[in-house]
């Protein structure tokens, strides 16, 4: 038996176990799988989105499957950044998670504001601010498909806090590369690399919008391609890491977006359909490090190989 | 709660388009209290991709064996119900807020219409084995789906049934048969699932009598533990009404909470 494999990583000076993390939306505000396994086995969890002020969120319908995946306009409910540095946060300090909250706003004042407020908060361990949600009428992917926008936010929100900040992007963009670049010119520790694609789906009896929202955000395997050729393209052009996600299901995907540049992964849809999937891709790619002769999951960062005119 | 691989004990057609699943599931069956559901994996395919949530219907801690009794209405379930004994099935239990029997209630009255029936026999259970008098009330669109009238039987509850067609018991309202016996046989309590109207009639009769009701409610849902967010409901009293999820602050509400 040879040695055990590293599986640590850092990302933009957040350090992790191990490369697998939680997407934010899919995780509620981190207490909602500690039935199923302690949270601390876990790279690192991101929590719902954080507003100023407890938000209320779309109207239903705001989940719909769709063929291997779902779409969802949920909103950004949420209690507001201080009911959960009370409350949860608490709690998740206790099981010793590796928390690193999503930041949400309608202003780039109102990101900084938050952003703040968590920085002073005891046992945050990043920010990654969601400037790419699809489903919310201001702020969200209005900041995020404009890379003066995101040069702006990501500033401002780099003054007021020391945390390492991440940068959520969108896919709905015509060049990702463009938003990617401008997020590590402000500042940007680290990206995540995709948030869900704009979507919509229709009750043909009705002839009306499933969702009470009319449009939402598709994840899930059905977008694994565009995200992993987001993560490729976007490793291109930045030298910050970046978290992959979108639709990984099994360790098998999580090796693709470590090949096509991800330094950690996240998984989202999946653990509402498998709540053991965080925990079952680790112990996958820990396998797939032994049988690959695989010393350090950091050296198959980027390793695609590519060979042009083959 | 628990997520486990359960054997499938029995599997068998109910009525045309409905079916009753057992499953071997000790665990989730321990700690299940009535009202609560469970979300299964209908296939290990990517599509259907999500959990499909089904109320617990009867459980039997003795042999750990749980009851599901659903209807075929999407590709999910229909995956579902060609699921074979013997074989296993992925399921995450028990989940959400359960129905609240009153210690006061000595008699209560169980109102179901349709699938709607799986939800509120688990609490005429619960409350026969407490010695409760139960009333079950049971609709259906035709004599043909009318579900558990027989194990409802089999618990002791007294039960009475409507059908819209009238070719099996009372021509029409189920809630009719429900007002005539909460101003005669002294019910303490009522629990409900079926349609928006039924639950709006089944209210308004609970309101005049002084009744309190509790009512379960559906929605779609991805993940069953308040995760996602996705099952939002508006729930509250008048003028002060706040979404709620149902997976976790329900399914079950007290009834006046859920009108519109």
């Amino acid at each position: 038996m040879g040695s055990q494999p590293n599986l640590a990583v850092n990302i933009g000076g957040i350090r992790m176990k191990n490369p697998v993390m939680t997407a934010s939306g899919c995780y509620g505000y981190g207490l909602s799988y500690v039935d199923f396994y302690p949270p601390d086995l876990l790279g690192a969890m991101v929590v719902k989105g954080l507003y100023r002020e407890a938000w209320r969120g779309n109207p239903p319908l705001r989940v719909v499957e769709t063929p291997a995946g779902m779409l969802n306009a949920v909103g950004l409910e949420g209690p507001g950044v201080d009911s959960f540095i009370c409350n949860e946060l608490q709690q998740l300090r206790e099981y010793g998670a590796t928390v690193i909250a999503n930041v949400a706003g309608h202003s780039v004042e109102e990101y900084a504001c938050v952003a703040q407020r968590l920085s002073e908060a005891k046992g945050i361990a990043g920010l990654e601010l969601n400037i790419s949600c699809p489903n919310v009428s201001q702020g969200g992917m209005a900041f995020g498909t404009d890379p003066r926008m995101i040069f702006e936010l990501v500033s401002a929100v780099r003054k007021v806090t020391s945390l390492p900040v991440i940068a959520k992007l969108s896919p709905n963009v015509t060049d990702i590369r463009v938003t990617a670049r401008a997020a590590e010119d402000a500042g940007a520790d680290a990206l995540s690399v995709i948030n869900t694609l704009l979507g919509m789906s229709i009750d043909i009896r009705t002839r009306r919008p499933r969702l009470g929202n009319i449009t939402g955000g598709l994840s899930g395997p059905a977008i694994r391609p565009v995200a992993i050729r987001m993560v490729w393209q976007v490793a291109q052009v930045v030298n910050i890491p970046i978290i992959g996600q979108g639709g990984i299901m099994t360790a098998e995907d999580a090796v693709e977006f470590i090949l096509a540049g991800a330094r950690a992964v996240a998984i989202g849809t999946a653990n509402f359909v498998n709540p053991m999937a965080p925990l079952q891709v680790i112990e996958g790619l820990r396998q797939y490090c032994i049988e690959n002769n695989v010393d350090d999951i950091n050296d198959l960062v980027g390793k695609v190989v590519i060979e042009l005119g083959k | 709660m628990h997520q486990m691989m359960a054997a499938v004990r029995g599997h068998r057609p109910e009525r045309p388009g409905y079916y009753r699943l057992t499953l071997e599931a000790p665990q989730i069956t321990g700690e299940a209290q009535a009202g609560q559901f469970v979300m299964i994996r209908c296939a290990p395919t990517l599509e259907p991709l999500l959990r499909r949530p089904f109320s617990i219907f009867a459980t039997r801690p003795e042999n750990g064996e749980l009851e599901i009794l659903y209807r075929v209405v999407g590709r999910g379930t229909q995956l579902l119900s060609e699921v074979r004994e013997g074989s296993p099935v992925d399921i995450v239990g028990p989940l959400g807020h359960g129905y609240t029997l009153l210690p006061e209630a000595r008699t209560i009255a169980v109102v179901g219409r349709g699938v709607g029936v799986a939800s509120v026999f688990s609490v005429a259970q619960a409350a026969r084995r407490e010695g409760r008098r139960v009333f079950a009330f049971v609709s259906a669109r035709t004599r043909d789906l009318l579900l558990a009238v027989e194990d409802l039987k089999r618990l002791g509850c007294q039960v009475e049934i409507s059908t819209d067609d009238g070719d099996a018991g009372y021509q029409g309202l189920v809630t009719d048969l429900l007002a005539s016996k909460a101003k005669s046989e002294g019910i303490g309590q009522v629990f409900v699932c079926g349609s928006r109207r039924l639950i709006r009639a089944a209210a308004e009769i609970a309101r005049e009598a002084g009744i309190r009701a509790q009512v379960s409610l559906e929605q779609q849902m991805a993940c069953g533990v308040a995760a996602c967010m996705g099952c939002a409901r508006l729930v509250g009293t008048p003028g002060n009404k706040v979404y709620k999820k149902v997976c976790k602050d329900g399914p079950v509400f007290w009834i006046e909470e859920v009108l519109d």
